[in-house]
């Protein structure tokens, strides 16, 4: 291979981490709060619940299929926490959020992996129900948060706010789980090719359905971050989230179409969407320019990935791995 | 009557059809307040989903999961923009529609070009789109001031001729302009191809790329012109104006019995799954459910529906090849 090429590849491959320090660079000449740990922080605990929901995301991704049913799970669980737990310590609420969204995560992997309907479709049609279910237990009224529950906002382990330790735990299980077990290696199998990891022995349903239950559990966790920052919901609250999550997944590297990218994306994905987001608060910037922003940020980061896989894709017919040339 | 299953098989859209009949039968056991009017109603409500369901379709045909999430974005901020020029003046009409189909054009090509030359997944491309344009229509909603719509396009939005609304009959104009594409121009034969195999269309000589970014303007176009109509209809424009028929003309078209994959979509179809989705909220509103019911009721036929009747379909064509694919092709 010529220097040119590797060069070109190390160049996109590093792309987004570029854009990241780029966005650094000019919020931070922009300002002189930008680049201090307090604002970090909370950089992070803004990005927390869809740094979460993108994660479990990624699972579902890796395996070519798509959850768009994580914000009904968020708003349909955030109904139950806060409508009938609220008297229940924290601990509790969070187990029965957890339990409900697996739950609901696994009424979609049945739909998926064992009655064979589209994913798109299924998880369309059980973002309908699940918000359906929401606006009647609801009543399409505000659902307001206990102080047991607003209050772990402003709690901390070792110093460290809650938010970011939920992320911090969150992303190591799931980091572990599919760089480390067994299981994280067939997920990314199937996703390859789903016929092939058949023939070769592995339970490619259960899989998928597996994927689908930790999309639905984090899509819980998510909703129970989101509720302690925000207090209360409306008939509102999760919609598109699916979409947010998509982008942050997508962003990170998690190719739509399966067998590539990983959670370490995913929390990068988050954080940079954040990251601009709040640098545009903090100079001030028009409100109305903070969409086009992360609208551009997208574009840029897909479609440099789209480049990056397409200059492999041409170089792998001259070398059978041309990354670890690069 | 032994070919019954393999006719249902090629026509999908029979399962739609059925499901409205279906609710149809209720909707009249459960209340006597069935008549003609709220028929009419079902019917314009129907048809402002048809318009955007149909472009949606047209997207989804080319496969490869693409899908235009911007429908939702292009009706609201050509709502908009349709109130403004108009300024509800039949004279303007013109004009307004220009700048409405301008709008519809520039999405299409823009979301065709990210689409197809930078090749970024439709969702996300799309997605994009949408939050550049629903800050357009922030800045549009700052700059209207008591819009009110032209008795013209109000009339074509919400009138009637002979008991039957306009907004039907256009709906109806474009179904079976759509099926004529579909099925008998070369444009609608290449479309399946692209979206059953874009490789093989590749090689057979389609030029798959502008039959993609075709797809893509057809479906903001359609947009568009829903918006207009619709802000003609409801009398103004608000932000999350287009936001229902995001979801909704994703659900129609797969309702329809279109495959969510490409390669073999069916307008009729498309038609009925439109108004079996709108007929599911009016019996929800008629029988008096609590909020929430319709959205229930919703899903459930949209996953029923799939679970029925996609999947012999499906098995059907990866029994049968290329051959039960084409078959099953376009309407």
């Amino acid at each position: 291979m010529n220097s040119r090429n590797r060069i070109t590849i190390l160049l996109l491959q590093a792309a987004p981490y570029l854009l990241f320090l780029a966005i650094l660079l000019v919020f931070g000449s922009l300002s002189d709060r930008f680049l201090s740990l307090a604002n970090f922080t909370n950089i992070v605990i803004q990005a927390a619940p869809v740094a979460i929901l993108a994660i479990g995301m990624t699972f579902v991704l890796l395996t070519a299929e798509i959850d768009l049913s994580v914000g009904a799970i968020m708003y349909l669980t955030g109904c139950i926490l806060g409508l009938y737990l609220g008297g229940v310590p924290w601990p509790v609420g969070l187990a029965v959020v957890l339990i409900a969204s697996a739950l609901l995560g696994a009424v979609n992997g049945v739909l998926v992996a064992y009655l064979g309907i589209t994913s798109f479709i299924a998880t369309l049609g059980t973002l309908f129900i699940g918000r359906g279910i929401a606006m009647s237990v609801s009543n399409t009224a505000s659902v307001y948060f206990p102080e047991a529950i607003t209050s772990l906002n402003r709690a901390a382990v070792f110093g460290i706010p809650s938010a970011i330790v939920a992320v911090a735990v969150v992303f190591v299980i799931a980091w572990v789980l599919l760089q480390q077990t067994p299981f994280g290696r067939q997920v990314y199998a199937v996703g390859q090719d789903r016929d092939a990891a058949t023939k070769a022995g592995l339970p490619a349903r259960r899989i998928v359905f597996f994927c689908f239950v930790i999309s639905g559990a984090l899509a819980g966790m998510a909703g129970f971050v989101s509720s302690t920052q925000i207090g209360a919901i409306t008939a509102s609250y999760g919609l598109q989230a699916e979409f947010s999550a998509i982008a942050a997944a997508v962003l990170g590297g998690t190719s739509l179409f399966g067998g590539r990218g990983g959670v370490k994306g995913a929390l990068f994905g988050a954080l940079l969407i954040q990251t601009a987001a709040n640098g545009l608060v903090i100079i001030n910037a028009n409100p109305y320019i903070y969409p086009l922003v992360t609208a551009g940020i997208i574009f840029i980061a897909v479609a440099v990935d789209g480049l990056r896989s397409r200059m492999l894709e041409r170089l792998e017919r001259r070398f059978i791995r041309p990354w670890e040339i690069a | 009557m032994h070919n019954l299953a393999p006719w249902i098989a090629r026509n999908r859209w029979v399962w739609s059809l059925i499901g409205v009949l279906i609710l149809w039968a209720i909707l009249s056991v459960i209340t006597d307040r069935v008549s003609l009017h709220s028929l009419s109603g079902v019917a314009t409500s129907a048809s402002f989903l048809v318009l955007a369901a149909l472009g949606q379709m047209f997207v989804v045909t080319t496969g490869r999961g693409n899908i235009d999430l911007s429908i939702a974005s292009v009706i609201a901020l050509s709502a908009f923009v349709g109130l403004i020029v108009i300024g509800g003046s039949d004279g303007r009409i013109a004009l307004g529609l220009l700048a409405v189909l301008g709008i519809g054009l520039a999405v299409g090509v823009a979301n065709a070009i990210l689409v197809v030359l930078f090749r970024i997944p439709a969702m996300i491309a799309t997605l994009a789109t949408g939050y550049v344009l629903a800050t357009a229509t922030l800045i549009a909603n700052r700059s209207i001031a008591g819009a009110v719509a032209s008795p013209a396009l109000a009339f074509v939005a919400g009138g009637k001729v002979g008991g039957v609304p306009v907004m039907f009959l256009i709906a109806l104009a474009a179904v079976a302009l759509s099926s004529l594409v579909l099925g008998k121009l070369a444009y609608g034969r290449a479309l399946s191809a692209t979206g059953q195999n874009a490789r093989a269309a590749r090689l057979a000589g389609v030029r798959t790329g502008r039959v993609t970014a075709t797809a893509f303007v057809i479906s903001s176009t359609l947009a568009a012109l829903d918006g207009a109509l619709l802000s003609a209809y409801v009398g103004g424009a608000f932000l999350e104006m287009g936001a229902p028929y995001l979801l909704q003309s994703v659900g129609a078209v797969v309702l329809g019995g279109s495959l969510i994959f490409g390669g073999s979509s069916t307008a009729v179809g498309t038609l009925f799954g439109c108004i079996l989705l709108v007929l599911i909220v009016t019996t929800m509103q008629i029988a008096g459910l609590p909020p929430g019911t319709q959205d229930i009721v919703q899903g459930v036929v949209i996953i029923g529906v799939l679970a029925l009747a996609g999947r012999p379909v499906l098995r059907r064509i990866a029994r049968a090849g290329p051959a039960g694919a084409r078959a099953a092709g376009a309407q």
